[in-house]
């Protein structure tokens, strides 16, 4: 690791006015899973580091009527995974954290920073574009709200600009008859970045069979992760069976674009997309039902 | 068995409560007044001439000690076989990590600043990867150019091949005549294998400490096996004698698998802490322990089988090339003794067996748990299912029809002793309801039982030295020079002195690891060897102090010192038990020179002082053809220490969409000779099955062009205790099969472990969906294309 100046602002401001002055050359660590990894690897080399975990405002969560979930950034994914409201009224999102790292990483990692790391395999993106979900981003001149589906650019960027930080996650309200599943795929099974990551968000009409709306986010097999649109539309308005189902995989898969790693081949990441992408519509599908 | 009171014993490890609080200490956690940190700077190319090396610019920042290059190193080679390596590449380098210069200063940071500035040129030269490409007579690159004038180690016996310019070391064996043996088969069945390369990842890295002493000898601390190959290889670089170098590893290693035998910190710290006067610590990174911290040697396997429709083998012919990596290592002797797997189990009338050492561009090997044996099984076990899926016959049945009985004569000549196999084997055939097919199946998970037989040799020659040093407290105090490398070692050494004492072991002392003042023990804690050769030693060490102290106690008791015995620190007389004194009283009593002061000495003898030395040495064999003359076989001469067996047996779930696999069942049986711990046993056990399925399923240092990519736990897929089935589901036996000459029958068990898992997988896994898998290791993708060409066909 090269050498860095580090501050600890304790305010949100403070930390505004950190970032406007070293911009480039400054990193946000939150909770350091990914940034320390990446310094040591000289991979990124910050001449200033600016640690926010002491901002503890930053760290919470709380539903408001209208406008439904609000996560502050530093919310760590352990958190995410065992708060007993979140797992009442957004069932999807402990099922997503419960498939993130390994519990020592779940303690320490948190929501704002698996975003803003923008890692095709960040575990938390797909499901929360999914759920339409906005980033609010903040900097001294003043804050803008930005959909999470259009926040990331590519492989590590975003549309967050140095002198901005990301600090809240504005989740709205599912419409009733709606759930969510991601399922990440992996090479061994634990612990482990995913070659495979797919979130699934189906909603069903309250009088008849047909799936009003359905969203099907994939993640790591694209530079950022995007919705499959046209596996998508396939599903909306229908009535689902499991032929639509294989149909709309296979339409995925191929919307997907995976590269060759030593994580897989692309080919086999391609499939690996079909076979996910069915699994989390069937079981959405299922869930949906039973619960009506 | 009956009798003992402390061994056969699951007493609680001596080290259980230091490590779980965390007070055991370890090289990495020592630290020396005025300590420098070493870093190494290495080569970004598979191969490639130095052409100049500017180091000023590091020299001048401040905290950095000192600059050593290949222009520092002794010229002359060294190696443990084939005299191949500087410390520090002085021309030439060989693979992506071959280390160039170093650097030591005054914090690790400083040290990595500094490596940052150092400006070395290259001159790129062709690198060959591939070992069956470097293996062949015209290979288009020859790693080493001057190998023909290399000095050659004394063990092996040097074997280069002149027409193959990248083969290091060859071994062969003849048995009968194989092409008479296949022309008598019914059935002739051939196959290649493979193995790739594994890293051991131990939670502490290579790590030493060296100080260069005034009076020019040298002091090493050191977290590895083996301070005695140490203190000889670094002789060897340093032109220094044994008893100017000193090896200490009197504190704890975290894990060592094979991979701390080699030196790979100790000769670089000693040069930089020659340069500065000053203790210097070198500590691999993660990554570096997968770039140059030596893995485990890749394979290429031809096997051919001929059997009899009945399914007796009658002809088995091997070619095995290993890849050594840039430099030899310990290669030529896996080379050697790798095919010992082949010799230990099945009796084979006609064999023929050829292994070649080759050098490539890719980074070195090493040791690894099963020294050669697993990567062998792995194809030798596989082959078995084939021929018995040829046959149309089990494969339990199968391989029961050839297995070596205690008594015939293996393909070395040697007669075989102490071979649990077969109660292994149907132990688990039992266990896992062989034959019966598996329970429910749900959607694309398809369900399988395969299982295979392992066994791994104690290398001879072994030396093993121990002192017993009884204390006037009565404490039995056992020096001996065993590396505790997480085995431990210590606890059952500890029961052996307690037993020979009737003592319990809190009334044992154990002191190890320090080439100047613990005995001397040949190659240390490697080849399963600690407990059969330090055992014995310190067995005939407590007897050696026994008799001492009977002689004495005669004196005082008027009684003949072969009457008496000694239990609970009070010797006895057998035929009047009631008249008897204590250790302490041979010590204190009139014999103090202070009324009241505590006894520290014996007036007739000073201490009592039990020695102990155990030999193993093999029988001479012909170099050639590996052959045990029948006289001296006949007398007892034996290929090595003992044989260790283990079967294992799994069930697996295997997913025909993915490809992906789980470990539902596990059931294992070792036949270990006589468990003096039997829970240290059963450990030893559960640790190889996991380090076998982290091996079968997804384990590999993945190299492109040399280089590895993925040298870190993100991306090389150690087994997790997620992929472990469910503790219920592992199944553990423990199987005697008494070694007369082992300590109370016992025979050393801790590589065995490893060497049947892979193939239990891979048979396992035919059984489930009907795809053979010949290259480790068995990744979801390539069941998912095994299955996909099966679907085609």
């Amino acid at each position: 690791m090269g050498p860095f100046e580090y501050f600890e602002p304790e305010t949100v401001e403070e930390a505004l006015s950190l970032l406007r002055k070293y911009s480039d050359t400054a990193k946000v660590c939150a909770g350091g899973t990914d940034l320390v990894v990446r310094m040591r690897k000289h991979l990124v080399n910050p001449q200033f580091v600016i640690g926010i975990a002491g901002i503890r405002e930053l760290d919470y969560f709380r539903f408001e009527d209208d406008e439904g979930l609000r996560v502050g950034c530093l919310t760590n994914i352990r958190t995410i995974e065992r708060s007993p409201q979140l797992q009442e009224r957004y069932t999807m999102l402990p099922q997503v954290a419960r498939q993130f790292g390994s519990i020592a990483i779940r303690n320490v990692a948190t929501i704002g920073g698996n975003l803003c790391n923008a890692l095709p395999s960040a575990d938390m993106a797909p499901m929360l574009i999914a759920l339409s979900a906005k980033a609010k981003l903040v900097s001294i001149d003043g804050e803008r709200i930005v959909p999470l589906e259009d926040f990331f650019t590519g492989p590590g960027k975003t549309v967050l600009r140095a002198d901005e930080l990301l600090v809240e996650v504005r989740v709205p309200t599912p419409p009733p008859h709606t759930s969510g599943v991601y399922q990440k795929y992996t090479t061994r099974g634990g612990e482990e970045l995913a070659v495979v990551g797919v979130a699934t968000l189906v909603t069903w009409g309250s009088k008849d069979e047909r799936c009003t709306d359905v969203r099907i986010v994939l993640g790591t097999v694209v530079p950022a992760p995007m919705r499959a649109k046209e596996a998508e539309a396939i599903l909306k308005g229908k009535r689902i069976d499991d032929e639509l189902i294989e149909k709309a995989a296979q339409i995925a898969a191929d919307e997907s674009r995976p590269r060759d790693s030593i994580r897989g081949s692309a080919d086999y990441r391609r499939e690996m997309v079909r076979i996910i992408t069915r699994d989390v519509l069937r079981q959405a599908f299922e869930r949906t039902q039973s619960a009506r | 068995m009956a009798g003992h009171s402390v061994v056969g014993k699951s007493i609680i490890r001596l080290d259980a409560l230091d490590k779980v609080t965390g007070k055991a200490k370890y090289c990495e956690d020592l630290k020396l007044p005025g300590m420098l940190y070493g870093k190494v700077l290495r080569s970004p190319y598979p191969h490639a001439h130095i052409t100049s090396i500017d180091t000023s610019r590091a020299e001048n920042i401040s905290g950095v000690r000192a600059v050593i290059t290949g222009r520092d190193v002794p010229e002359k080679r060294y190696g443990p076989s084939v005299f191949d390596q500087h410390t520090l590449a002085r021309r030439v380098v060989r693979y992506v990590g071959d280390p160039v210069a170093a650097v030591a200063a005054d914090s690790v940071e400083v040290a990595e600043r500094a490596l940052g500035l150092l400006k070395v040129e290259y001159e790129k030269l062709p690198a060959i990867f591939d070992i069956e490409e470097a293996w062949e007579k015209n290979p288009p690159v020859i790693v080493h150019r001057d190998l023909p004038k290399y000095e050659l180690g004394k063990f092996p016996p040097p074997r280069l091949v002149p027409d193959r310019p990248n083969v290091c070391y060859l071994r062969t064996l003849r048995h009968g005549d194989v092409e008479r043996g296949f022309k008598e088969a019914d059935l002739i069945v051939e196959n290649t294998f493979s193995t790739t390369r594994l890293q051991h990842c131990p939670f502490e890295p290579h790590v030493s400490i060296a100080q260069a002493e005034s009076d020019g000898s040298l002091t090493i601390w050191a977290g590895r096996q083996s301070i005695f190959l140490a203190r000889q290889y670094l002789c060897k670089i340093f032109n220094l004698l044994p008893s100017q170098v000193r090896v200490i590893a009197s504190h704890y290693v975290g894990g060592a698998f094979g991979c701390k035998v080699t030196l790979y910190t100790e000769p670089i710290a000693a040069m930089l802490s020659m340069k500065t006067g000053r203790p210097v610590k070198l500590t691999f990174t993660r990554e570096e322990m997968f770039s140059s911290g030596g893995t485990r040697i890749p394979f290429v396997i031809r096997i051919r089988d001929g059997v009899k429709k009945n399914g007796t083998l009658v002809a088995r012919d091997m070619e095995m090339l290993l890849g050594m990596g840039a430099y030899a290592g310990s290669g030529p002797l896996i080379t050697r003794n790798c095919i010992y797997a082949t010799v230990a189990t099945y009796r084979i009338p006609d064999a023929k067996i050829d292994a070649y050492a080759v050098y490539t561009n890719e980074p070195p090997v090493t040791s690894f748990r099963g020294f050669g044996s697993t990567q062998v099984l792995w194809a030798v076990e596989s082959q078995m299912d084939v021929i018995a899926e040829e046959l149309d016959m089990d494969a339990v049945e199968l391989r029961r029809r050839n297995l070596l009985e205690e008594g015939d004569t293996n393909i070395t000549g040697e007669i075989v002793h102490s071979i649990g196999v077969r109660e292994c084997l149907d132990k688990v055939a039992d266990s896992l309801e062989w034959g019966r097919r598996s329970k429910k199946e749900v959607g694309p998970w398809k369900r399988g039982k395969g299982l295979a037989l392992g066994n791994k040799y104690s290398m001879a020659p072994t030396g093993a030295l121990a002192i017993v040093k009884v204390r006037g407290d009565g404490i039995i105090e056992v020096h001996e020079s065993a590396d505790e490398i997480g085995q431990g070692c210590n606890t059952v050494l500890a029961q052996i002195a307690a037993e020979e004492f009737g003592v319990s072991v809190d009334e044992v002392k154990m002191v190890w690891g320090d080439t100047a003042f613990t005995p001397y023990f040949s190659r240390g804690s490697t080849s399963q060897r600690t407990t059969f050769n330090v055992g014995n030693a310190i067995r005939l060490a407590c007897q050696d102090a026994k008799r001492q102290i009977f002689e004495i106690a005669a004196e005082r008791l008027h009684e003949p010192p072969q009457d008496m015995d000694i239990k609970d620190g009070t010797i006895y007389v057998r035929s009047n038990p009631s008249q008897g004194m204590s250790i302490t009283e041979l010590f204190t009593s009139e014999r103090t020179l202070l009324p009241g002061e505590f006894g520290d000495f014996v007036e007739k003898s000073a201490e009592i002082l039990g020695k102990g030395v155990w030999v193993t040495r093999p029988a001479p064999s012909d170099p050639e053809t590996a052959q045990i003359p029948e006289n001296v076989a006949r007398m007892g001469g034996r290929l090595a220490g003992f044989f260790g067996y283990g079967v294992q047996g799994v069930e697996v779930l295997v997913n025909t969409e993915t490809g992906e696999v789980t470990i539902e069942k596990v059931v294992a049986a070792s036949d270990v000779g006589y468990p003096l711990n039997p829970k240290m046993c059963e450990q030893q056990i559960e640790g190889g099955v996991a380090m076998g399925i982290g091996s079968a399923l997804w384990e590999e240092v993945a190299l492109d062009q040399g280089k590895v990519l993925n040298p870190n736990f993100g991306n090389y897929k150690m087994v997790t205790s997620m992929n472990m089935p469910k503790t219920d589901n592992v199944k553990v036996f423990l199987i005697s099969a008494p070694h007369k000459e082992g300590p109370y029958g016992a025979k050393g068990t801790g590589e065995t472990q490893m060497t049947p898992t892979a193939p239990a997988v891979a048979n396992a896994i035919y059984n489930a969906v009907g795809v053979r898998i010949k290259d480790l290791p068995i990744t979801r993708e390539r069941v998912f294309r095994a299955l996909r060409e099966k679907a085609g066909e």
